[in-house]
């Protein structure tokens, strides 16, 4: 899949966003909570790459060092809700007796629009991390659970899980090993969008004021502190802006670049079948 | 007997049919009704019957992938439905099963040595897995090398090979094979059913054999039954049945294989039956091959015949068994 142009840059992206959260601390020139109030709302310049903020803060510090707790929120969620929504679904499409009360508690919880739904526990809970990670796992994982439960419907009946049943292979085995492996490449697929997604919800929520504390830096605090100033700063808004469409871009770009290379229809498979299709799909393809 | 390894007595396998929001149940689709049949210890009882006839169904009964409505299933004298789930774990030591596809039945995430591994791992029998699992590959003729490749890489006769080495690495006493050749070229056929007969002779295996083709069935059986629409119509041993089959149901199926010499196959009669299998939801009344025979009479249509003895392990149910041996053309088949 890396052949594609698309996918190594968006995994390029990706590294280069993460690599440079993870290592601010050793090279960033100034300290992105430095107060400074003669240099105020300042445009790009050579020292202040992205311009300063109202407190004269380096807006190129705050962005990177700000990914650091966008990208945290957005792997835990995406990780905890993948885990979650894939057990869920293994034993809820495996076993038809549980299937039917746990999906009809999952549909309640898809019936809440997950920002929603996160935004009234936050509410609930009240806004730290640790909070915003939980009603965010709540808010996809039900979407988690659901993928995996329908590819696990298809699988259940492939003549390989009733052979090693007759064989003997216990219920456990069966699920862990034979369902699981089978099922991977849409829990994978899901896990980078839901990675995305909760960047995102996470912007939004802090946003709305209701995420992360004000003093800790996120893209969705400082696009909240920068709407006030939006008509004569404009680069304070914009540069947090700019990070979050690249680093979800960058996410789906690679979910759809996963989901290519795990369906076996998808086009990035086609050059082996094009000796065989007729002109016409060459061309399409 | 003490002989007796498997007996069905009056089986009964139906599956509701649900209509509506609360999937209220409307009918049943009768796949076995009211079957019975015994299999000996080292024997190979063949079962042959038209698609839809309930023979897959009754393979996966007799293994436990489903409940029977009502029947009995003894297994070395012991009524496995009455089993609990610890009895039915160690009762699946002894009863395997090898499938038709070799291409959906293994798993193709697995590789050829973790399949043939699975039963051993689940029952702990030996712990020298590989070792085992490299005797049991060299027995059903794949080469060692095959141990880390998937599935995927094989060609469809030798993914039934390493089927059959998954079925017979508990050294089951009865291994059920439902239509395992059906999915293969016909050379791969003769190949595939010369090894299970080899096994046999090596592993002293009862074979229960699922086929809709008769040369196949000729070939491998000691004994034959002929299903239809869920119950037998027809039981002898191998040479009785393709000389002397007497129910019109065995000599049309008899009728349609076809000769290797052109001769004789321009000259062969063919018994085509009319019309279709009923529908298994609602079978006819009185024998249910009345729709279809031609020498269904009143009294098919209003009884049901019973499984009568006719001659040494000759069971038939019919009425009006065709009397005459069937003619030329049934003999030299068998010659």
């Amino acid at each position: 899949m890396f052949k594609k142009k698309r996918n190594l840059l968006a995994l390029g992206v990706l590294l280069l966003v993460t690599v440079a959260t993870i290592t601010a601390s050793l090279w960033l020139v100034q300290s992105p909570t430095y107060i400074d109030s003669h240099q105020r709302l300042l445009g790009p310049s050579a020292k202040h790459w992205f311009g300063t903020d109202h407190f004269g803060r380096d807006i190129f510090s705050r962005v990177i060092v700000a990914a650091r707790v966008s990208l945290f929120i957005g792997v835990v969620v995406a990780v905890i809700s993948t885990i979650v929504g894939t057990v869920i679904g293994l034993l809820s499409g495996y076993y038809k007796k549980a299937d039917f009360i746990v999906m009809r508690i999952i549909d309640g919880m898809l019936a809440f629009p997950a920002l929603l739904l996160a935004l009234a526990l936050v509410a609930a809970l009240g806004g730290n991390i640790t909070n915003i990670i939980i009603a965010l796992t709540f808010a996809f994982f039900p979407v988690v659970s659901r993928v995996v439960r329908s590819a696990v419907l298809q699988i259940r009946n492939i003549q390989y899980i009733e052979a090693a049943k007759t064989t003997g292979v216990s219920d456990p085995v069966i699920l862990f090993q034979y369902i699981l492996p089978n099922v991977l490449s849409p829990i994978i697929v899901q896990g980078t969008f839901i990675f995305a997604k909760a960047i995102l919800a996470e912007a939004a929520l802090s946003f709305l004021g209701v995420g992360v504390n004000p003093t800790t830096p996120t893209w969705g605090n400082m696009l909240q502190e920068a709407q006030v100033y939006i008509t004569i700063a404009p680069w304070f808004s914009i540069f947090p802006g700019v990070a979050i469409v690249l680093t979800v871009l960058a996410l789906n770009v690679l979910g759809d670049g996963l989901r290519d290379a795990f369906d076996p229809h998808a086009p990035a498979k086609r050059k082996k079948r094009t000796s065989m299709v007729s002109n016409g799909e060459q061309k399409i393809a | 007997m003490s002989n007796r390894l498997l007996e069905i007595r009056d089986l009964k396998m139906y599956f509701p049919i649900e209509e509506g929001m609360f999937k209220k149940t409307t009918n049943y689709v009768k796949a076995v009704n009211g079957l019975s049949l015994t299999v000996n210890k080292g024997e190979t009882l063949a079962i042959v019957g038209e698609s839809g006839c309930g023979k897959s169904t009754l393979a996966r009964t007799i293994i436990g992938l489903q409940k029977p409505t009502s029947g009995e299933i003894l297994f070395e004298g012991k009524n496995i439905l009455e089993f609990n789930h610890q009895e039915m774990h160690q009762l699946r030591r002894d009863i395997q099963m090898v499938f038709q596809d070799p291409f959906t039945s293994l798993n193709p995430r697995m590789k050829v040595g973790d399949i043939i591994a699975a039963p051993l791992k689940a029952y702990k029998t030996t712990k020298n897995v590989k070792h085992r699992v490299l005797e049991l590959m060299e027995l059903v003729g794949l080469k060692p090398e095959y141990y880390n490749r998937l599935p995927h890489e094989f060609s469809g006769g030798q993914r039934q090979r390493i089927g059959i080495a998954r079925a017979i690495a508990l050294e089951p006493k009865l291994i059920i094979c439902d239509e395992p050749v059906s999915a293969l070229d016909v050379s791969i056929q003769a190949q595939v059913i010369n090894l299970f007969k080899d096994l046999q002779k090596e592993l002293n295996l009862t074979y229960l054999f699922i086929s809709h083709d008769l040369s196949v069935v000729k070939h491998i059986a000691d004994k034959v039954a002929v299903m239809y629409l869920g119950k037998i119509m027809e039981m002898s041993e191998n040479e009785t049945f393709f000389q002397e089959a007497c129910h019109p149901y065995s000599n049309a199926l008899l009728s349609a294989i076809p000769l290797p010499d052109p001769e004789k196959e321009k000259t062969r009669e063919r018994i085509v039956l009319k019309g279709d299998l009923p529908s298994p939801a609602n079978p006819p009344a009185g024998c249910v091959f009345h729709t279809r025979c031609p020498f269904a009479q009143d009294s098919c249509r209003e009884n049901t015949p019973p499984l009568e003895k006719r001659g040494e392990e000759h069971f038939v149910s019919c009425y009006f068994p065709v009397e005459h041996k069937p003619a030329e053309k049934a003999r030299s088949v068998v010659n």
